[in-house]
């Protein structure tokens, strides 16, 4: 199958421009953690959709603004999302109530502890979400470490490939929204983790999720959770668009609740965010590649059936972008 | 002849156990290698082949998961009796009103000014310079050739990297990594990381 993705969706200004109002100014953006700004008080700048967006604390209500305009902000356990829209849609016509409560149950289980940082990757935006949601990447790009820890081989059903064959009949802002709520999953994924390295802090949390498996989220358009150690720490990446060719890949790291006190839990972290770093750096390095070879003139690529879940995100993406239609 | 047991892992055990061998003709200085698992819990069963009454012992760990790996087999053998003196190299420049915690290292031509205070287990390596009335906390990592301004207070489990220059009167806080070859020129918040390997230093927000 020949991707519906054209070389200028990650070349264009123009496209880049469109995407800003289309997507990231219609959808509910994941904008921090609650931790990040705990107290009465507090605030944070977020940049979303382009916009300095501040979130601050009053007295344990969140609150976002850009300039003196309030925004629509809703918390979802720990995170906190916001949405730019003037007349925003529902949470629940983006996020279906299952996605909701699932994030709701795994980031309440957090605790309070985030280590935070960015890199400034050199690619555009929807490469990395292509390519989480390309599971047959992992043996392929990480070789090295990951997939020799986790067997990520998750079948896709024929059904699903047939569907993100067709074209998207109903472009209505109705059907986009029923589309884009199927973009969004989480929770325990078929891969179970056969040996997983314990170490003494794990003893020392309350881990989500309760079995030996690969927990994993992705809320289009721009966070991705995992767990790669069965809920004793989550990694939490956001992507932010910069320029067609610039995303600032946030990441944070934190770790499921303490059922006991001790005084290491950063280093604990900051270990696990280094070993991020290591299978992070392997798909930003692909990413910049490919990136990098992009020309208005590249041909098509050809997708197999395993990236059914890409094709239906790139028709709904490609209606948006080609046409007037809106979520 | 009484022993010196250098205990502890890696390449900052071997430097430490040469340091010991030349500076100590009248010891037995033996080096001891504590394995770790694969959960990174260390073996500590070699502690019950020493005796406290037969010898002293120095830890040596390097600054492996932010000093605190070196931080537990300080306190497992001081809990076992253990006398843990310090390593002050004989061509260390080290001012004589400078106070010098348990098991700490300072390396040859390191400098450590008038007044200044390095707290236990703390190690100074070859060529650091440590301005006058500095406090280095328990549990700090100063790598060879770091310059550190006077009045510098530098928290418990910092790590200082080779090229770092940390500017007079700065506080470091405790867990701080300062990795970028750099002028620090203003205060470092507790556990904030500069690693080369990243764009941004890495932050850490509550507790």
């Amino acid at each position: 199958m020949q991707s519906r993705m054209r070389p200028e969706y990650y070349l264009s200004q123009e496209i880049f421009e469109r995407e800003q109002a289309k997507i990231f100014r219609k959808t509910w953006l994941f904008a921090g953690l609650k931790a990040l700004i705990p107290d009465h008080g507090n605030t944070m700048v977020r940049m979303l959709a382009g916009f300095p967006v501040t979130i601050s604390n009053h007295y344990g209500v969140f609150q976002a603004h850009h300039g003196q305009e309030a925004q629509a902000i809703q918390a979802v356990g720990q995170l906190l999302f916001v949405n730019l829209a003037p007349d925003p849609m529902p949470i629940h016509d983006h996020f279906s109530p299952s996605f909701f409560s699932s994030l709701e149950s795994c980031s309440t289980a957090w605790g309070s502890e985030v280590l935070h940082t960015v890199w400034h990757a050199k690619f555009n935006w929807k490469l990395i979400f292509e390519n989480l949601r390309d599971m047959n990447h992992v043996r392929f790009l990480h070789g090295g470490n990951f997939a020799n820890y986790l067997d990520m081989t998750i079948p896709v059903p024929e059904e699903l490939a047939e569907e993100a064959a067709q074209p998207l009949d109903d472009t209505s802002a109705q059907s986009l929204r029923a589309a884009i709520r199927r973009f969004n999953w989480g929770g325990a994924t078929p891969v179970l983790i056969p040996h997983r390295r314990k170490v003494p802090w794990h003893a020392m949390v309350q881990p989500w999720g309760g079995e030996d498996r690969y927990y994993d989220w992705l809320a289009y358009p721009n966070l991705h959770i995992a767990s790669g150690n069965a809920g004793h720490s989550f990694t939490l990446e956001c992507y932010t668009p910069v320029s067609p060719g610039r995303t600032d890949v946030e990441l944070f790291w934190i770790m499921a609740r303490k059922t006991q006190d001790f005084d290491f839990s950063s280093q604990a972290l900051l270990a696990n965010m280094h070993g991020s770093k290591q299978i992070v750096g392997e798909d930003i390095a692909m990413l910049e590649a490919v990136q990098n070879v992009l020309h208005s003139r590249a041909p098509m690529p050809h997708q197999g059936a395993y990236e059914a879940q890409n094709r239906l995100i790139e028709r709904c993406y490609a209606t948006l972008m080609d046409t007037e239609s809106e979520f | 002849m009484k022993s010196r047991w250098v205990v502890g892992t890696g390449d900052y055990l071997d430097l430490a156990y040469h340091a010991w061998t030349q500076a100590s003709a009248t010891e037995d200085v033996q080096k001891i290698t504590v394995p770790q698992g694969a959960d990174y819990e260390f073996d500590l069963s070699i502690f019950d082949t020493l005796h406290p009454e037969l010898g002293d012992v120095f830890i040596a760990v390097d600054d492996r998961f932010g000093n605190f790996k070196r931080m537990e087999l300080f306190r497992v053998a001081l809990e076992r009796g253990f006398t843990l003196s310090s390593f002050v190299s004989a061509n260390a420049d080290v001012a004589s009103e400078a106070k010098i915690g348990k098991n700490v290292f300072i390396g040859p031509q390191a400098i450590i000014g008038h007044h200044c205070k390095i707290e236990y287990n703390s190690v100074v390596h070859a060529g650091a310079q440590i301005g006058a009335n500095s406090h280095l906390r328990a549990s700090v990592w100063i790598e060879p050739g770091v310059q550190i301004g006077s009045r510098v207070e530098i928290g418990t489990h910092a790590i200082i990297r080779t090229g770092a220059i940390v500017r007079s009167g700065i506080k470091v806080g405790k867990g701080a990594e300062l990795g970028w070859p750099q002028l620090y020129s203003a205060d470092i918040a507790d556990k904030t990381v500069y690693d080369t390997r990243y764009d941004e230093p890495i932050l850490v927000y509550g507790s």
